[in-house]
């Protein structure tokens, strides 16, 4: 089955100092998986070639099947979308008009948005749980609650491919176990593939299909999390000394620092 | 010799001629009347009459003079008149030593009390006398000749887009009541008000002067929109050079004799 | 789920108040003026001076108030938005500033000034400028709006220079000829130059509309927007070509004018929102309503004396515009 994203071998370089060197991944339709690194190691930059922000400067991107350059922008939006770290917004937009500029990709003309457009956006909100603040003003709200509408914006594009930039880095526990749930539903129930950027080792243990863990820019591990994340591939990427426990309840492995 | 003249000492006839420098064409061409025209040696770049003038050397512009331009020439008296720009350059003339004559050009009492001043700062009151006697008799000339007649309404503009005109208070405006005109703009207080058109509809004058810079084509389209107005109704409005007309030097009366013409075709007597 | 967005009905009904708003400006002003005109007696025929006054006088000026109103408050409204700052001026590009220098040039080389050369100069150099800061803000194929608008600045400053360099080496009648026409009138005699006037602001209006949306997307950032499939450096493009040719035409009509395409954005997007397609329609027509009084204002508080309407204006604005500021600083939106 083609795979939904792939990077083959993307190398992406700031002058001569490179960011990303000679990275592969496949996404195929329903998986969820999850890119870390410590600081630096390229993670951004990797989801940014992945949604065709940036060029690679050797390799390819592609969505399904063909390279990313091929593609006319709008049919990327229609497919692809982008949850980015720190969004901004210069007016005073609601939280519904903002997650509504989701439908942008698939309205035409003036875009006034129509019944179906209401409905995708207000499901988008009541599944990262922001709809009762859904006729805010987006600067009033906090940095988790708006957070959450750029997840709802994506999500209203229905896409199939889905790229988040630490989406979970201003939310609290419960919100954060929240959208990773969503995330997993999604990916399960209507195929949706995702790549997100997590530096919680242990969320991306709970909820990813498999993980990439990046180091100074190349892949230093790759596959299901429990193996790519061993106590001595985390020593080895992120210089912490960690143990595994097993988890009481699904018996799934989780790291702890040593003391 | 330099604190000498700072002090504004009066200088009789002085064993060598004084240097002079004109900054402003009405000035100059006074100088040029009271026979000084020899002894001016830096002029402003507009000075541009009698031709005569076109030769001396320019010392900056009316508006904006040089001050080492002025200096160059070592003047024993530097003349000018109050201009947008070029009090911050006279004033340093005069701190360095020079001694600087202010002469207004406002009204036509300026251009009597300007002679004086000319003339007594130069040794020339016979010849300052003569001349304001014989400008004031060309003027009554002009005033006789189109005594007695009705007065027309006239419009006098200097500035068509926007409509600038020239109001009371000012030498044009007297020029225009010594023709045997009345200046429907003279109620208007400022020197030169803007005006709208339909201000100029609601006067109706019989004759507008048009000496505003531009083409005839320009002064045609400007009032081709007020068709009922008598003025263009009837094909009088003319246009005037500007030069004479708004120099308030030894000319004024030639300006005058123009005016009278144009707003009293017709009168004999002026010929 | 009670949340305010964009409903065609709203933009419906805020458009047709704003219409209506204009409608009654464009009749009640035309009765304003510094000449009292009745309008029985101009209704009766052409011969009086009432009707001279109002066909001729008035309403073309009345209506070339509308168009030059409402294409400063719609270029207005697109720039805050393209560059992210609801206190953006249009003036601020520099597009104003090559037209009064072009203008300016035009008219001490010797071009009368009640002709047509003078408009049609400034308009070239509004073109020349509008290609020049665009191609001196390019780098590697984008122009953000932060280097357009730095480049604008100076664009302004520059023109400033050589303004003050004409007037200087010009006589001194021809400098205050330049003087009065860059402060700005809109007096117009021509009824073939304000419709010539309004198709243009009409066609440059709808093609700004079309980029309405794109423009509330790139609220969100340029990859924000570009991750919904927009076109980010050809929407900027075309919004500041766009924009910059109705601010060109405007002032090559009437001179500069300040103030309205900062002030009338930026109010009416504390009353509709900052959604570019009404915020948009809303400006162009909320212009027209404020330049239209400011002008008849203008003719009428010195009357007989009419004061340029950059000054009129300039006195509106400026202190608002110091109000608004000091709000915005203060933290309130």
């Amino acid at each position: 089955m083609t795979p939904r994203l792939e990077a083959c071998r993307v190398s992406f370089a700031f002058g001569d100092r490179p960011v990303v060197d000679a990275v592969d991944l496949t996404l195929a339709p329903g998986e969820l998986v999850g890119v870390l690194g410590p600081n630096g190691s390229g993670k951004t930059t990797l989801l940014r070639l992945l949604a065709g922000l940036a060029r690679p400067s050797t390799g390819e991107v592609r969505l399904d099947g063909r390279a990313l350059e091929r593609w006319p922008r709008r049919e990327i939006a229609r497919r692809l979308a982008v949850v980015p770290q720190d969004p901004r917004v210069d007016f005073p937009f609601t939280a519904l008009e903002v997650t509504l500029m989701g439908r942008a990709p698939h309205q035409r003309g003036l875009a006034l948005p129509s019944e179906h457009d209401l409905a995708t956006a207000g499901e988008a909100l009541r599944l990262v749980d922001a709809d009762a603040i859904a006729g805010r003003i987006i600067d009033h709200l906090s940095g988790g609650e708006r957070q959450r509408v750029f997840v709802a914006r994506a999500l209203a594009q229905e896409p199939e491919v889905l790229l988040l930039d630490e989406p979970t880095t201003h939310l609290d526990l419960r919100h954060q176990l929240g959208m990773h749930e969503v995330l997993r539903g999604l990916c399960r129930s209507r195929g949706l593939a995702c790549v997100s950027v997590v530096h919680d080792l242990n969320l991306a243990m709970s909820y990813c299909d498999r993980v990439v863990v990046l180091s100074a820019g190349r892949v230093a591990a790759s596959g299901p999390p429990a193996e790519a994340l061993s106590p001595d591939r985390v020593q080895e990427v992120f210089g912490v000394a960690v143990t595994t426990l097993t988890h009481p309840s699904d018996g799934k492995p989780v790291l702890v620092p040593r003391a | 010799m330099v604190l000498g003249t700072a002090l504004g000492l009066p200088s009789a006839r002085a064993a060598e001629p004084l240097r002079i420098v004109s900054l402003a064409p009405s000035t100059t061409e006074i100088l040029y009347e009271l026979g000084l025209g020899e002894q001016l040696v830096g002029t402003c770049a507009q000075c541009d009459y009698p031709p005569a003038a076109r030769h001396v050397p320019r010392v900056g512009s009316y508006v904006t003079p040089s001050v080492e331009a002025v200096l160059a020439v070592r003047p024993d008296l530097v003349i000018a008149v109050p201009s947008p720009a070029n009090r911050d350059a006279v004033r340093a003339v005069e701190r360095l030593g020079v001694r600087v004559l202010v002469v207004r050009d406002r009204v036509l009492a300026d251009l009597w009390e300007g002679v004086r001043a000319l003339a007594s700062a130069t040794g020339r009151d016979r010849e300052g006398a003569a001349l304001e006697a014989r400008i004031r008799s060309a003027l009554e000339a002009v005033r006789a000749c189109v005594a007695g007649r009705p007065r027309p309404r006239v419009l006098m503009v200097v500035g068509r887009r926007p409509l600038i005109v020239v109001g009371g208070k000012t030498l044009q405006h007297e020029l225009l009541e010594i023709a045997g005109g009345t200046n429907v703009a003279a109620d208007v207080g400022a020197a030169f008000p803007q005006l709208s058109l339909e201000v100029v509809a609601a006067r109706a004058p019989d004759v507008i002067i048009d000496a505003a810079m531009g083409s005839e084509q320009g002064s045609r389209t400007t009032f081709a929109s007020l068709p009922n107005v008598p003025a263009v109704r009837d094909g009088r409005v003319v246009a005037v050079d500007g030069d004479e007309l708004l120099r308030t030097g030894p000319r004024v009366a030639a300006a005058a004799h123009r005016l009278a013409d144009v707003i009293h075709p017709d009168a004999v007597t002026c010929r | 789920m009670p949340a305010v967005h964009l409903t065609g009905r709203r933009l419906a009904r805020t458009l047709s108040v704003l219409a209506a708003l204009l409608l009654v400006s464009l009749v009640g002003a035309t009765l304003v003026g510094p000449v009292p005109v009745s309008l029985p007696v101009a209704l009766a025929g052409p011969g009086s001076p009432d009707y001279t006054i109002l066909v001729h006088a008035r309403v073309p000026r009345v209506l070339l108030a509308a168009i030059v109103g409402a294409a400063l408050a719609g270029a207005g409204s697109v720039l805050q938005g393209l560059l992210g700052n609801p206190l953006a001026d249009p003036h601020l590009l520099g597009v104003s500033a090559g037209a009064a220098v072009a203008g300016a040039i035009a008219m001490v080389a010797g071009a009368d000034p009640v002709s047509a050369i003078v408009p049609a100069a400034a308009f070239a150099g509004a073109l020349a400028t509008v290609s020049f800061v665009y191609l001196v803000a390019r780098t590697h194929g984008r122009a953000s709006p932060h280097a357009i608008l730095l480049v604008g600045v100076v664009c302004n400053a520059l023109a400033a220079a050589i303004i003050m360099l004409v007037n200087a080496v010009a006589s001194y009648t021809q400098a205050q000829g330049v003087l009065f026409w860059i402060m700005g009138s809109l007096s117009s005699e021509s009824y073939g130059l304000v419709a010539l006037a309004a198709i243009y602001v009409g066609v440059g209006a709808a093609l700004l509309l079309r980029l309405a949306h794109a423009l509330n997307l790139l609220a969100t950032g340029e990859e924000g927007a570009a991750t919904l499939g927009v076109d980010v450096e050809r929407v900027r493009r075309a919004v500041f070509v766009f924009a910059s040719l109705l601010v060109g035409a405007a002032v090559s009509m009437s001179g500069m004018i300040n103030f309205v395409g900062l002030i009338v954005p930026h109010l009416l997007r504390l009353v509709v929102g900052p959604d570019q397609r009404v915020l948009l329609p809303a400006s162009l027509l909320g212009g027209a309503v404020f330049l239209v009084w400011a002008d008849a204002a203008a003719r009428t508080v010195m009357a007989p004396t009419e004061l340029p309407v950059g000054v009129v204006t300039a006195l509106l604005g400026g202190p608002f515009f110091l109000f608004l500021l000091r709000r915005s600083l203060r933290g309130q939106r």
